[in-house]
């Protein structure tokens, strides 16, 4: 029910250090927009800013149209769901999710009917006179939750909902996490450190680090056109494969050439390659393990090595090979059982390579 | 580049700034008008020759500073000031220490104990010492009842210099014994049980674990409790306002005590206050020596 | 198990030891309690029971030494008197104090370690440094023999700011975040989240502070001078000192003292654990 745009926001902190540079970002209304990133890359500061739990070093930050840099949290009329889920210790659950109500000044009756309304909506009916420390952590979770639906706010924000929970439930959360956004209708912003998480749940995901975004896009394009290494590393698990390769022209083709072969680039990328001068230069590669395939007749052989660990994952297999390239990383359907030490050589799907300039990380073939 | 900067950290710096008066100001006017202000002024009265009568007062410089170094009063206050911290602190200390070792554990009854032993720090000081002044009675009085019936010869107790600084502190490590104790006994209970395994696996003797283990542990209850023993007795007053009233010929004088009769019997402000100063100076001194030494004895 | 060794020395050993400790224990509870039991003997005492040291007991308890203090003497106005102002103070004081520690903790400001320095600078001064300065302003205010200056110059709690302060301290920042963010001000999250959660600490608080300014003696006696305004400290001495009744009549002043310490006496039995965990655990360091 609200759009939220930043506008070159920075944080710094007393002693200089910037947790948050030059951020810009339009979120729209009704938008699942997810932040992503390592710890530190200030995707909780920057939530905390739209919160106004942070003051804004500089900046603008806009909701709804307004400027709501000064404007204090509770003001704001926006909801947070903790990463320890903050609930009030001295409270029941029914008093946590009325809190924000009674602060409105909301009638008693009115109050009563909406967290019967939340708690049945979340499963929580059962345990509204409980107090938070009789409850289990998914159960934590559900209250956090429903003391940020019960007001209907203009957005909601969420810091790493998930990461106190285990993995089971965790999976089981986020389709509950999901179907709440088709329910309510309303933006959210989401903080994880999990790209799987990020990848499962957003229409709209914005990666950070250090500071800054390094990519705003869907799912599909983070996955298939990261715009830098870093991107296309923290996307995907297991992680993209990288290595050394020199850009050569040879009979009218533009190849890379690795240690044990060659990659011969399509029309885009070789177009992309020639424009950008890359030819006779040295560059990073970047291959998916799923596109990394078995070499069938040694022709298309780009690395070669020895199996290093096989893991065995029931449809698929995770084949790390010892190459002159260093490890790489296989996902292949076609399961077929190999030992340490298994001489084995390696092909790639072309199309699906990425090349890298080695000195800025930016992607060049996009 | 520098124009918004600066802009932008006066922002920073004044956004929440009722808010943060509102909460910082009920008590920092009362903190600033009530402590920090009487500080710095008593540092400035020291200085002039005020009688607190009359309207006008000139700065005499060092004046009162050198008649009170040349006064022998002064020293003999400053004496008694040491003699009567030292005579509280080490006692209060030791025995609260002793009685929280019996009673860290607990048994039928030690509830009561506690009770009793901590009761006298709840207790008004003027109510018990007027208690201990009949108590201390040269004739009739039931302490000397008990001396002689124990043998001894009975004590003149606070009617002569000689034992009256002695009462006084009796009745000090009285009221403050049981407040020494409760901080040790929850020391005590902190100290973590395994250390205490690992002594015995080690096969030190009861003796060596005391020392090598349960002292250390408690090292920083016992260094709280000298800063706040330590400037407890140099505030002492109502005790002896009650038992002696400084007396008799000065014996029980301390420095708070000389304080109170310059500036509130003699009007002497200049004076008093330079006594003020020699006492914030002897407690910000003592408590950094003690900080210093702190660092070789307490374990954090 | 060899662990135990306490506990594994045969009892004949162990003897010497308990009879040591009970002997320790017995003489310092002696010690401790004499005072008082004199104090409650002594006021049921005729005077010439009083002055005969051979006797413990009073041959006849003299229980008009109490009602004659109880209801003709000014002690039950000066325990009414250091009873309603010591509860205002602590009002104040738990205010002002939770306020200060609220910003301290949970407020970010630039001056904010400045403050704490100041706060902590002043906390080991000699209040009575302070008498002479505080006493000239409340006499330029013209509340010097009044009630009001008694309560105007304690507002604050430098105990209290630390006590709280240390309590506030435990308290998640989530949850006060949690608050605002649910639409509190910093003033509903002081009261109705952080307060609830440091319940202990301001029950400690307001005991401690409670008891230090009922028994406040050297300041108020200072400041006042009409007998309408004593403490009770303060009118206990008076009565001690007044028309020579020092030195004989002992059994009235040993009435008047217990008619003062016996209901804080009996308030502490009811709230003993909040002085005994609250003092004991709030050393303000690790131990």
């Amino acid at each position: 029910m609200a759009e939220i745009i930043l506008k070159n926001i920075t944080k710094e902190y007393e002693n200089g250090f910037q947790a948050v540079k030059n951020v810009s970002l339009d979120i729209k209304d009704n938008e699942f927009v997810i932040l992503v990133g390592p710890s530190g890359c200030g995707k909780s500061t920057t939530l905390r800013m739209i919160a106004g739990l942070e003051d804004i070093s500089d900046g603008d930050l806009f909701i709804d149209g307004e400027r709501m840099n000064d404007v204090a949290p509770q003001h704001r009329d926006i909801a947070m769901v903790f990463q320890n889920y903050a609930l009030y210790p001295h409270m029941s659950v029914y008093q946590n999710i009325a809190y924000s109500l009674k602060i409105k000044k909301i009638p008693k009756s009115e109050i009563d009917q909406r967290v019967h309304e939340v708690a049945k909506s979340l499963g929580l009916e059962e345990l509204l006179d409980r107090k938070p420390g009789q409850l289990s952590g998914g159960q934590k979770q559900r209250v956090a939750m429903g003391r940020a639906i019960i007001r209907h706010p203009k957005a909601f924000l969420m810091d790493e909902p998930l990461s106190n929970l285990d993995a089971k439930l965790r999976g089981q959360m986020r389709v509950e996490i999901a179907d709440l956004y088709q329910r309510l209708n309303t933006t959210f912003i989401y903080v994880t450190h999990d790209q799987t998480e990020a990848m499962t749940l957003g229409t709209k995901i914005v990666v950070m680090k250090d500071g800054e975004i390094q990519q705003i896009d869907n799912p599909t394009n983070l996955f298939s056109y990261p715009v830098n290494k870093f991107v296309a590393g923290f996307i995907g698990t297991p992680t993209m494969n990288f290595f050394e390769a020199e850009c050569a022209e040879e009979n009218g083709l533009v190849v890379l050439k690795t240690v044990a072969g060659r990659i011969v680039m399509n029309d885009a990328k070789a177009a992309k390659l020639r424009e950008g001068g890359w030819i006779g230069k040295k560059v990073t590669g970047g291959i998916r393990p799923e596109h990394v395939i078995l070499s069938q007749d040694g022709e298309n052989t780009v690395f070669s090595g020895k199996v290093n660990v096989f893991e065995l994952l029931g449809s698929n297999a995770i084949i790390y090979v010892e190459t002159e390239a260093g490890m790489i990383v296989m996902n292949t359907s076609q399961v077929q059982v190999y030992e340490h030490g298994d001489k084995i050589a390696l092909s790639v799907i072309a199309d699906k390579v990425h090349v890298f300039d080695p000195e800025t990380e930016r992607t060049v073939t996009n | 580049m520098s124009t918004p900067k600066v802009k932008r950290k006066f922002k920073r710096r004044y956004d929440k700034l009722p808010t943060v008066l509102l909460f910082v100001l009920p008590a920092l006017i009362p903190l600033i008008v009530f402590w920090i202000y009487p500080i710095c002024r008593s540092v400035y009265l020291s200085f002039t020759n005020w009688d607190f009568i009359s309207p006008t007062y000139k700065i005499v410089g060092l004046k009162n500073y050198i008649s009170l170094f040349r006064n022998p009063r002064f020293f003999e206050a400053l004496g008694h000031t040491v003699v009567f911290t030292a005579g509280t602190l080490i006692p209060t200390i030791v025995l609260g220490l002793v009685l929280a070792l019996l009673l860290v554990r607990n048994f039928h009854g030690s509830g009561i104990l506690k009770f009793i032993l901590f009761s006298p720090w709840i207790t008004p000081t003027v109510a018990i010492s007027i208690v201990w002044t009949w108590i201390y009675k040269t004739d009739g009085g039931i302490a000397n009842t008990i001396l002689t019936a124990l043998g001894a010869s009975p004590l003149k107790w606070i009617s002569s210099s000689d034992t009256a600084m002695l009462s006084v502190i009796i009745v000090t490590v009285w009221k403050s014994l049981g407040y020494a104790m409760i901080f040790y006994l929850s020391a005590l209970e902190r100290v973590p049980g395994e250390l205490y395994e690992a002594v015995a696996l080690d096969g030190a003797s009861k003796w060596r674990t005391f020392f090598d283990i349960t002292l250390p542990c408690i090292s920083p209850t016992t260094f709280f409790l000298m800063i706040i023993t330590m400037v407890n007795s140099l505030q002492a007053y109502d005790q002896i306002q009650v038992l002696t009233q400084g007396g008799p010929s000065g014996s029980t004088r301390t420095l708070l005590y000389m304080y109170y009769q310059l500036g509130f019997q003699e009007f002497n402000m200049g004076q008093a206050t330079a006594v003020a100063v020699v006492m914030i100076l002897l407690t910000v001194g003592l408590s950094v020596i003690q900080f210093k030494a702190s660092e070789k004895w307490v374990h954090y | 198990m060899n662990t135990r060794y306490s506990d594994k020395s045969p009892l004949y050993l162990r003897i010497p030891g308990i009879v040591g400790k009970i002997l320790i224990l017995a003489a310092a509870s002696v010690f401790t309690a004499f005072p008082f039991v004199w104090m409650v003997v002594s006021s049921l005492k005729t005077k010439a029971d009083i002055l005969n040291t051979d006797i413990f007991f009073p041959s006849e308890p003299q229980w008009g030494n109490i009602t004659g203090i109880l209801f003709n003497s000014p002690i039950p106005k000066y325990i009414l008197n250091s009873a309603w102002v010591s509860l205002v103070i602590v009002a104040l004081q738990i205010v002002s104090g939770a306020m200060l520690a609220y910003a301290l903790v949970f407020l970010k400001f630039r001056t904010r370690k400045i403050l704490f320095a100041i706060v902590m600078a002043t906390y080991m001064l000699p209040v009575a440094a302070t008498y002479i300065p505080s006493y000239i302003i409340l006499a330029n205010w013209g509340i010097l023999d009044s009630f009001l200056g008694l309560i105007v110059s304690s507002t604050v709690s430098i105990f209290g700011i630390f006590l709280l302060r240390q309590g506030f301290m435990q308290i998640p920042k989530g949850l006060v975040e949690a608050a605002r963010m649910d639409g509190a001000s910093h003033w509903r999250a002081l009261w109705e989240i952080v307060c609830p959660m440091t319940k202990s600490s301001f029950i400690t608080f307001g005991l401690m502070n409670f008891i230090g300014t009922y028994n406040n003696y050297m300041w108020p006696s200072l400041i006042t001078k009409t007998s309408d305004y004593f403490l009770v400290s303060q009118g206990l001495r008076a009565f001690f000192v007044r028309d020579g009744a020092y030195g004989t009549e002992w059994a009235l002043v040993m009435a008047a003292s217990a008619v003062v310490v016996i209901p804080l006496l009996i308030l502490f039995a009811f709230t003993q654990k909040w002085f005994i965990n609250g003092i004991g655990g709030e050393t303000g360091m690790k131990g």
